[in-house]
């Protein structure tokens, strides 16, 4: 009967009362990702965190993610070197190459591509998990018995993810670095000296900065991918449109923080 | 089907659940309009109700998975209404739950369903969770399948499954979503038997939300029919069964969801071709 009632009530809504309508509900959405946000770390503190989950859930996160990271990044890493072998050849700059390709993985590529492959396979994952918990009220079964969800599902991903990124970031940044590797020696740069331009220009500084980002990535993938599931609702379609928002919604916030990260970083 | 556990046994008089005035919506369908109840300790209590009347939603507010928009409820004396999440585990550590789906952890073996509130709560060893899951399971007629992951049940065992993991705490009070839905007789009847079993063996109260029939008249000490968000009947089998009220005598006439479905999938209309 509300299918029926929804669409004939909407229609007589006028457009600022529809967009006002939307506008609350983008606010109860962040303020339920606000409230879950602070409730994980209490969670944690309250009753702690099974090592189990979290081992399970770090398999699932670098372990699972690792093959597509390296594929990601290796041929991410030999498209730029192509790139920038054949661009800075017009001016004479060749033997800059390396360093180029160096600090783009370490700075950006590294920690944003990492990012965007596990927003898209454990993001989702997560969300498609949860959501279907949800969905066949396995969620409301953990609370029933007595326990928190927030414990024994958010934590252990949340934690897997803040902690797993920065691994699969570091994977990335050196077979990136390698696969640019493979193609300069076929433009005449020889391997030694490719890697003597990486070890030049990029310092320590550079690999922290990048690695530092990819920790609130983990983050928010994770905890995105958390809040879509739990709040998931309407049987199987419900958690396919959940999925896709979560993978949405995260490569978003990936990207935009990683600007406001980037401009944080150099200031400090 | 008959149930071989008609008897029932007066309850001890004490109070374990009252709602008071309960509201709840969801947007704007107004599903629970002011229901106010009672079960004392130890009763069989069945709540009757066509599909979609709130028997599910009004079941979850006792054990506060649903909040209720006004009213209040009170769990053996003390008002848990308001209570924050943390606090609602004391209330569910003593009140088993059986979900209409069977809810099991399909990431985790029967074993590990049944034990979860074991881990959660007791410190026993590895040894004694396994006895205590096999004794859960034998008493829903299931035995051997520790090993088994709940994808490799059928619906029948998943649902006993999910009985036996609500009783594994040995709780005070069991609230059970059709408990019976998807089994066959013998096995209805098997949970029917075990409902009133703990009754007798732990004095466990049951809060049973049903369309099977049988199974309410049989073991029920009372039963109540909700009916668009209220209660419009309560008493005992014999009072309702004897109900003057036409939405009463309605609903026993009507029997089962099933029996409702045969008319929709043509039953009548294949005999009014055979006439």
């Amino acid at each position: 009967m509300t299918a029926i009632v929804a669409p004939a009530a909407a229609a007589d809504r006028g457009p600022i009362t529809r967009l006002g309508g939307r506008a609350l509900g983008v606010l109860d959405e962040l303020g339920q990702f606000a409230l879950l946000a602070a409730r994980t770390p209490l969670a944690l503190g309250r009753r702690g965190v099974s090592a189990r989950d979290i081992f399970v859930q770090f398999e699932s996160v670098v372990v699972r993610s690792s093959t597509i990271v390296c594929i990601t990044a290796l041929f991410t890493g030999m498209v730029l070197a192509l790139q920038t072998v054949v661009s800075l050849s017009r001016f004479g700059a060749k033997p800059y190459t390396g360093s180029f390709v160096g600090l783009a993985f370490v700075l950006e590529l590294g920690p944003v591509l990492t990012a965007l492959v596990v927003s898209g396979r454990v993001g989702a994952g997560i969300t498609a998990e949860i959501g279907s918990m949800a969905v066949t009220e396995q969620v409301d079964a953990i609370r029933a018995m007595g326990a928190d969800p927030l414990q024994k599902l958010v934590l252990p991903r949340v934690v897997a993810g803040t902690l797993g990124l920065p691994m699969l970031a570091l994977l990335a940044d050196v077979l990136g670095i390698l696969g640019g590797m493979l193609i300069a020696a076929q433009y005449g740069i020889g391997s030694n000296f490719y890697l003597q331009s990486v070890i030049r220009v990029v310092q320590v500084d550079d690999l922290v900065n990048g690695l530092v980002k990819t920790f609130f990535f983990g983050w928010v993938i994770a905890m995105v991918g958390c809040h879509m599931g739990l709040r998931t609702t309407g049987g199987t379609v419900g958690v396919g449109t959940s999925t896709t928002r979560a993978v949405v919604v995260a490569s978003i916030c990936v990207l935009v923080s990683d600007f406001f990260l980037t401009k944080l970083l150099m200031m400090i | 089907m008959t149930h071989a556990a008609t008897a029932t046994q007066p309850d001890s008089g004490e109070i374990f659940l009252e709602l008071h005035d309960l509201h709840k919506s969801f947007g704007p369908n107004h599903v629970l309009r002011g229901i106010d109840l009672s079960v004392h300790r130890g009763q069989i209590f069945t709540l009757l109700g066509g599909s979609g009347t709130g028997k599910s939603v009004l079941l979850k507010h006792i054990i506060g998975l649903l909040h209720p928009d006004r009213g209040r409820v009170c769990v053996e004396g003390a008002e848990v209404t308001d209570l924050r999440e943390r606090d609602w585990v004391e209330v569910r550590k003593h009140i088993g739950f059986v979900f209409q789906g069977a809810a099991l952890f399909d990431s985790l073996s029967v074993l590990e369903n049944v034990a979860y509130a074991l881990r959660e709560h007791l410190h026993l060893t590895p040894q004694e969770i396994r006895l205590r899951v096999a004794a859960c399971l034998e008493s829903v007629g299931l035995v051997g399948i520790e090993h088994l992951m709940p994808a490799e049940l059928s619906g029948g065992m998943r649902k006993r499954v999910g009985v036996a993991r609500a009783i594994a705490l040995e709780p005070s009070a069991v609230l059970y979503d059709e408990p019976t839905t998807g089994l066959d007789p013998a096995n209805s009847k098997r949970i029917g038997q075990l409902i009133v079993d703990l009754r007798a063996r732990l004095g466990v109260t049951s809060i049973i939300v049903t369309h099977d029939l049988d199974l309410c008249f049989a073991i029920s000490d009372r039963i109540a029919l909700l009916e668009n968000g209220r209660l419009v009947a309560e008493g005992t089998p014999d009072e309702i069964r004897s109900s003057p009220r036409e939405d009463v005598q309605a609903f026993l006439d009507g029997g089962s969801d099933l029996e409702a479905d045969d008319v929709w999938l043509g039953r009548d209309g294949e005999d009014a071709d055979g006439a």
